[in-house]
């Protein structure tokens, strides 16, 4: 295994079994190997080998990372991050160098090369940051390896804006996020207006209505009963219709339901009514 | 059987649950649920309790123990709680304090 100087003592690799399971953080000196799961943040000074089969729901950090595991949460390397084939990364990957296999998953920014703080000359970086199999030449290894994460997140606003088409795929995201949740309370207040029974609804749309708009459908209602019913008189029909319509209408205020008046009546009406009228049918039955 | 080892310079603040062996050198402060045998080693530590099919302390441990099959108190061991196992040893040099209970071995 091999393994920087720099931890003198306890330099033992730990393993995570492909059955094993940990719940919580885990941090410490050494170097790690994940086979199995982990939910937690992890952040070890050595390297850290998410194997395949593996998962980490939790933020990493850590000296060189291999991931050909699944990873969700952001990766921070001091050194290197290699995802291989097998790998999943959900998160944003962050190291002097980053190398990304052929056939890996990886979603969120990356953000590779040196930290601002000792001058590292820019232009290595941005345009060798979508796919980095090789090492790129990385200049200052001296450059504050164990601060890294503070001066990197500093970085990160000078190299975005180079590679335009990159960050897109980041400014995309989020917007969605905000108006949704602000354009679902609205829509979920109209839904739940709308969501009344639909008999409530009606009722209230028109009774609230002025007179005028009521008396619309009422006089269509009125000539779809006259041309239905021909055998009966006119006269009677428009009464009965008139009767039975408006109170169903607005129920509340609606004076009477006259429905004994002509039984033969009161039995074919809720045949009439179509697509809408279809509950008022349904209700009176 | 895939074997857990945690290396003496870690620490997990949580719970460990594995079907496998588990070997504890490091620091844990959760839970640790084992099927197969549960070593904590001289350095290794754990603050929560402990069950698992086997359980050898080499280290400190202070919770209760749970050994399905047996639990082996080595030397230099140091337990603050319960133990409940079928079989238990406890080693000339170990520290102990709590109660043991082991139920008739059917």
């Amino acid at each position: 295994m091999r393994t920087d100087s720099r931890e003198p003592t306890r330099n033992e690799c730990s393993v995570l079994g492909s059955d094993a399971l940990v719940i919580g953080d885990i941090a410490g000196e050494g170097s790690l190997e994940i086979a199995g799961r982990v939910q937690g943040n992890i952040t070890i000074s050595g390297e850290l080998n998410v194997l395949a089969g593996a998962t980490v729901l939790g933020h990493i950090q850590a000296n060189s990372l291999t991931i050909s595991g699944k990873v969700r949460g952001n990766v921070s390397g001091r050194i290197s991050i290699e995802v291989l084939g097998a790998g999943e990364v959900e998160g944003k990957l962050e190291a002097p160098r980053i190398g990304i296999e052929t056939g890996a998953y990886v979603v969120g920014s990356i953000v590779t090369g040196q930290p601002r703080k000792a001058s590292a000359p820019d232009n290595t970086a941005p345009p060798k940051k979508p796919v980095q199999f090789g090492r790129t030449a990385a200049p200052e290894k001296a450059a504050a390896p164990e601060k890294a994460a503070a001066p990197e997140k500093a970085a990160a606003p000078l190299q975005r804006p180079a590679p335009s088409e990159r960050v897109t795929l980041e400014r995309v995201l989020p917007p969605p996020l905000v108006p949704v949740q602000s354009a679902s309370d609205d829509q979920l207040q109209e839904f739940d207006d709308d969501e009344l029974p639909p008999s409530e609804s009606f009722d209230s749309l028109e009774s609230d209505s002025p007179a005028e708009e009521r008396s619309d459908p009422a006089t269509r209602r009125k000539r779809r009963r006259r041309r239905n019913r021909r055998p009966e008189s006119d006269g009677r029909a428009a009464a009965t219709s008139a009767a039975q319509f408006t109170p169903e209408g607005s129920a509340k205020a609606g004076p009477t339901r006259n429905l004994g008046s002509s039984p033969s009546e009161s039995l074919s009406l809720p045949r009439i009514p179509t697509f809408q009228k279809g509950t008022h049918g349904r209700r009176r039955d | 059987m895939a074997e857990t080892v945690m290396g003496a310079g870690l620490t997990i603040e949580g719970s460990v649950a594995s079907k496998g062996d588990v070997r504890l050198n490091g620091r844990v402060t959760g839970s640790v649920e084992v099927d197969g045998t549960l070593e904590v080693g001289p350095e290794g530590a754990i603050l929560s309790d402990v069950r698992a099919g086997r359980v050898s302390v080499a280290g400190a441990v202070e919770g209760n123990i749970e050994g399905r099959e047996r639990v082996d108190l080595l030397a230099g061991a140091h337990l603050l709680g319960n133990v409940k196992a079928p079989r238990l040893t406890i080693a000339d040099g170990a520290t102990f304090r709590g109660q043991v209970e082991m139920e008739p071995r059917s």
